[in-house]
């Protein structure tokens, strides 16, 4: 019987064994695919070969990161696929056919790394899909300003919920890569103080990276395995108690400083992670799995075995059910767990509170859950913000204590997302209030700048007209009897200027009739798709005056005037629908213009059917007018 | 969904009632072992009583009737009742377990009052009760059984040590006179511990619990000592039955908002 | 005894006094003030997205309105059902239901300029409440996405009809602990 109820959180049994009795696996490459596009701009086109770490999407915004083939094959495509997300949400994917050579070409180190600066680092670890837990490993915003204060960096290898045992083994087998990242990192950035973290329950991946620290500036330290001790906020305060709290602490996974030293040292991006595979499987263990994998070819390397009722994502405690098991498995699917009826039994049926106080004695942020619950569960984010929503790290310990089998974490989660929610509709909001009160203002401003031009003219004019008969002869004034030949001359010159603008610049070349043609073609067409569209738009203008003016008419004369406006909205139909026609022969002639005179004279038909058109609508908007008086 | 997790992190209540009628098994022993066939007469007409009562409510309230019953709530509570009433009248004692969980029915399915504090007021209104004899071998066993829930986790150490705590502190205004037949005669064990570990029935937090108790314990002392006629066991199931109503007052007023860091941030913007 | 009655009586005229008082009406600035800071709270709430829907040119004005009590809680499509319980609770008033004339809510969409067929003439950067629509005379124009607040003021003054609503992009790059959308779980009613 473990002994509850520690003062925060709960020590876990681990349940690591199986899967760290042996190597990382690779597992076979899967037949497809399936690359989260998050609104990147495509590289490559469908269909196109691509080999195994070829840029496919570059990075687009602060918080995105460049996407890169996790192995060589073809692109088969771009559609919706369902991701290792809650409720299997679809993205947009884009699918890779695997060819099974997962040809690479040769990469080489960056020659230059031990000059970078932060910010450089942190853009070359975007451009090579190193992703941390907001983004790209390094945040841009903050390699910007690191100088300025002093940097505390977290590098989490801690990890309490049980089953999930992907950073242990990392940790075990490649502490090498590890070590040369962190001192890459430490390199960049001299004055940091960078600690490594681990779970004191792992006393083998504490050797491995004892072994590679060699006496190097940073620190190892080792936290008691409670659960949710692990989380990066945590840690976070928790060295924040215990250091100078004027330090800014960043808190990076272990994993992503793997990643940093295959990609500075090896030119490697990021292109895979380890995947715990636990639960009712034939062969639990931890696998090396590229991005994108259906999370039903890892199952099957892991032999499910026949009592195998569903799949979770993630831990026991934080974890999620995954409905459609292609789902892919993104950067931050560290933990499948095949669940069966002796592994998780199913849930009882819910009951009422009992009020046995064992959640708010368990909650590691020391909230009051049951009123935390109530609120939440009633949608009063308000005041379920009093009681400490914002405070509430989703740990899951309180739903695993219950015991009427309350869903608190689903609860939770729920309200805790409209909450966000609020507050960014609340953000955006008012930065709409301030673009439409600026918008105001500036119309008010450019009122009154232009009130001020008038009157400085008109009181110039004024002065002007006041001040020329006393000065008749001792300025030479344009008086207004000669000015008329001066005005034409003017004239005459501007509309030479004019002309002489509009011809083409005589070091130009050329353009031959043909092509002169089939600019004039173009524009044509232009002109008469958007003559089209005008007729379009009027006649649905049209359309709506006339319905409204119908509304209004008594009913008597509504029929009548109905079929009117039939007869008149088929007649509009009927002439725009030619107009249309003919543009579109147009579009359909013109690729097989054969000369210049023909090209000019369809250009200049076209010309003349859209004024038809365009008349024709004029003259429909004019009668319903007329009908409507 | 959150998936269910291994057994050993979900107690659920299955789990919790089959601790409290295990801590309840020695002095079932005790008392078969002292009175025999009376006592299975006894608790196999509480136990079918209340299985029966159990079964009508569900039905009026139109609830699954298996999950329910497999968790043993009808069972604990008839042990409870029979563990005080056996000496009185049977019916008196069916009435009694028939009310009691009939009520906690109507009353939602787990109410502020325990049926067992319930019962034993009942039966005391209706007939006078013959008064506790001393059964030292009684209160051992119950409180071998309070220790047990203790180390299950079950039973929260604050209610207790309040009870005592006020009972102690209120001695000198009632003097030693009548009290302490009562501890040897084994119900108030019961009362105190089955009653207080019951969550439905006691504050939430653990200063409320130890407010409840100390309350507790004071009232009880005073009442005893201006009624000393009365049963003290009766006199606390009824104290209990009254303090139950400021349960719900106890944890609102106990209960602090978050001071957390981001429950300040959002607070303070 | 007298002095006892007299004490009385002349707490008894304090008292009313100051009931008078208090009925004295406040000054007109320091209701001007009140009803101004009322508009504020009220236009906090409000979705600002200052499409006209409520009769009134814009949020605030909304606000003014419904501070000085000359217009109904229930006018604010874009607010919805919530937006009128919020405002009926600041303004202590009842709960009412849209009209049933009132167009139903739609979601939130941004505006998408075809720019195939734009021919550049700004009339829809004059509509637009929050300017969100970039462009210039005979330039192309194009929708700000982040700033469009889908008022639809836009889609009629356009004269070649090249304005279409279009649902947001889901544009949550951040791939923190993901976000589960699942309905809130109903306590079930016992009996």
């Amino acid at each position: 019987m473990i002994r509850l109820f520690s003062r925060s959180g709960l020590r876990l049994p681990a349940q690591r064994e199986a899967t760290t009795r042996q190597a990382i696996a690779t597992p076979p490459l899967p037949a497809r695919l399936a690359l989260p596009l998050q609104g990147r701009q495509l590289l490559c086109e469908i269909g196109q070969p691509v080999h195994k770490g070829q840029c496919l999407a570059p990075a687009n915004g602060e918080f995105s990161l460049a996407l890169h083939a996790p192995t060589s094959g073809r692109i088969g495509g771009l559609s919706r696929w369902p991701l290792a997300l809650p409720q299997d949400a679809e993205q947009d994917c884009l699918l890779l056919d695997c060819d099974g050579e997962d040809h690479q070409p040769a990469q080489a180190a960056i020659g230059h790394w031990q000059s970078m600066t932060p910010l450089q680092l942190a853009s070359f670890l975007q451009e090579m899909g190193v992703g941390g837990e907001h983004g790209p490993l390094l945040p841009l915003a903050w390699a910007a300003d690191c100088r300025s204060a002093a940097q505390r960096i977290i590098i989490n290898g801690a990890q309490t919920e049980p089953h999930i045992s992907c950073d242990d083994m990392l940790m075990r087998e490649r502490a090498a890569d590890i070590a040369a990242g962190i001192g890459i990192l430490a390199h960049c950035l001299p004055e940091a103080e960078i600690t490594l973290v681990l779970n004191d329950d792992s006393p083998q991946a504490l050797a491995a990276m004892r072994a590679v620290h060699a006496g190097q500036e940073w620190k190892i330290q080792t936290i008691p395995a409670i659960y949710p001790d692990s989380d990066s906020q945590r840690l976070q305060r928790r060295f924040d108690r215990a250091g100078r709290s004027a330090m800014q602490t960043l808190c990076l996974p272990v994993a992503g400083l793997h990643a940093l030293a295959r990609a500075v040292l090896h030119g490697e991006p990021c292109l895979s992670r380890i995947v715990t595979l636990a639960g009712a499987l034939a062969r639990p263990c931890n696998v090396d799995a590229l991005l994108g994998t259906p999370a039903s070819h890892l199952l099957d390397f892991a032999t499910a075995l026949p009592e195998c009722n569903g799949l979770i994502h993630g831990g026991s405690l934080r974890g999620f059910a995954l409905q459609d098991w292609q789902a892919a498995i993104h950067q931050h699917s560290d933990c499948l767990i095949a669940s069966s009826a002796t592994l998780f039994p199913p849930r009882t049926a819910r009951q009422d509170c009992i009020r046995c106080g064992d959640c708010s004695r368990v909650c590691p942020d020391k909230l009051q859950v049951p009123e935390l619950y109530w609120h939440s569960s009633q949608q009063q984010t308000d005041q379920a913000s009093l009681w400490g929503l914002a405070d509430c790290s989703l740990c899951g310990l309180c739903s695993a204590v219950c015991p009427s089998q309350l869903p608190l974490l689903d609860t939770l989660r729920h309200s805790k997302q409209s909450m966000l929610g609020e507050l960014s509709q609340q953000q955006s909001a008012g930065i709409a209030r301030d673009r439409h009160r600026f918008r105001l203002f500036r119309l008010q401003r450019d009122k009154q700048e232009k009130a001020q031009r008038l009157a400085e003219r008109a009181a110039q004019q004024a002065e002007k007209r006041n001040t020329a008969p006393a000065e008749s002869g001792s300025v030479p004034h344009t008086t207004p009897v000669a000015s008329s030949e001066d005005k034409q001359a003017a004239i005459a010159a501007a509309m030479a200027r004019a002309a002489a603008r509009q011809m083409p610049a005589p070091d130009q070349p050329a353009s031959s009739p043909q092509d002169q043609a089939r600019e004039a073609a173009i524009a044509a067409q232009r002109q008469a798709a958007i003559d089209a569209a005008m007729a379009r738009a009027a006649a649905r203008k049209a359309n709506q005056e006339a319905a409204k003016a119908n509304r209004q008419d008594s009913p008597a004369t509504a029929e009548a005037s109905h079929d009117g406006e039939e007869d008149k909205r088929a007649r509009q139909q009927a002439l725009i629908q030619a107009a249309m026609q003919r543009a579109a022969s147009q579009k359909a002639d013109s690729p097989t213009d054969s000369g210049a005179s023909p090209g000019l004279d369809a250009a200049k038909k076209a010309l003349i059917e859209a004024a038809m058109a365009r008349a024709a609508a004029r003259k429909t908007e004019q009668d319903s007018r007329k009908k409507s008086e | 969904m959150t998936p269910s997790l291994p057994q050993i992190l979900r107690p659920g209540m299955a789990w919790r009632r089959q601790q409290q009628w295990l801590a309840l098994l020695p002095a079932l022993l005790i008392l078969l072992l002292q009175h025999g066939m009376d006592m299975v007469l006894t608790l196999s007409l509480a136990c079918c009583t209340a299985l029966a009562s159990e079964v009508l409510g569900l039905k009026l309230r139109r609830q699954a009737l298996a999950p329910m019953l497999r968790q043993g709530d009808a069972l604990l509570f008839a042990t409870q009742i029979s563990l005080l009433l056996w000496q009185g009248n049977p019916l008196l004692l069916c009435g009694g377990c028939a009310i009691a969980i009939l009520l906690r029915h109507a009353l939602g399915g787990s109410s502020l009052f325990h049926p067992a504090a319930i019962a034993l007021v009942l039966a005391s209104a209706w007939q006078d009760l013959p008064a506790p004899t001393s059964n030292p071998s009684l209160a051992i066993a119950l409180l071998s059984g309070i220790l047990w829930l203790g180390w299950r986790g079950i039973l929260r150490p604050q209610a207790m040590a309040g009870l005592l705590a006020g009972w102690l502190l209120s001695l000198p205004l009632s003097g030693l006179s009548a009290q302490g037949l009562s501890w040897q005669s084994g119900s108030l064990w019961l009362l105190a511990g089955w009653v207080m570990s019951e969550g439905a029935s006691s504050p939430a937090t653990a200063s409320g619990r130890l407010l409840f108790g100390l309350l507790a314990g004071m009232l009880c002392n005073l009442f005893c000592s201006l009624a000393p006629h009365a049963r003290p066991d009766t006199t606390l199931a009824g104290i209990l039955l009254l303090l139950a109503a400021s349960v719900p007052l106890l944890d609102r007023a106990l209960m602090r908002p978050s001071s957390g860091r981001e429950t300040r941030k959002a607070a303070g913007e | 005894m007298m002095l006892t009655l007299r004490i009385l009586l002349l707490l008894l005229a304090l008292a009313l006094l100051a009931k008078l008082l208090r009925k004295l009406p406040t000054p007109v600035k320091a209701q001007a003030e009140e009803a101004d800071a009322l508009a504020r709270r009220i236009d906090a709430i409000l979705p600002q997205t200052q499409c006209g829907q409520c009769g009134h040119p814009g949020c605030q004005p909304y606000a003014e309105a419904l501070a000085s009590g000359q217009d109904s809680i229930n006018r604010c499509p874009p607010g919805g059902e919530e937006g009128i319980h919020k405002l009926a609770a600041l303004l202590h008033v009842d709960y009412q239901p849209f009209a049933p004339d009132t167009p139903p809510h739609k979601a939130k969409a941004v505006a998408i300029i075809d720019e195939r067929t734009c021919i550049g003439c700004t009339l829809c950067i004059q509509a637009c409440p929050v300017d969100a629509i970039l462009g210039s005379a005979k330039q192309m124009h194009t929708v700000l996405a982040d700033e469009c607040t889908g008022c639809e003021l836009c889609l009629s003054p356009c004269p070649v009809d090249c304005i279409s609503m279009r649902p947001p992009e889901q544009a949550d790059w951040r791939w923190g602990y993901p976000v589960i959308a699942i309905k809130a779980v109903k306590p079930e009613s016992a009996a």
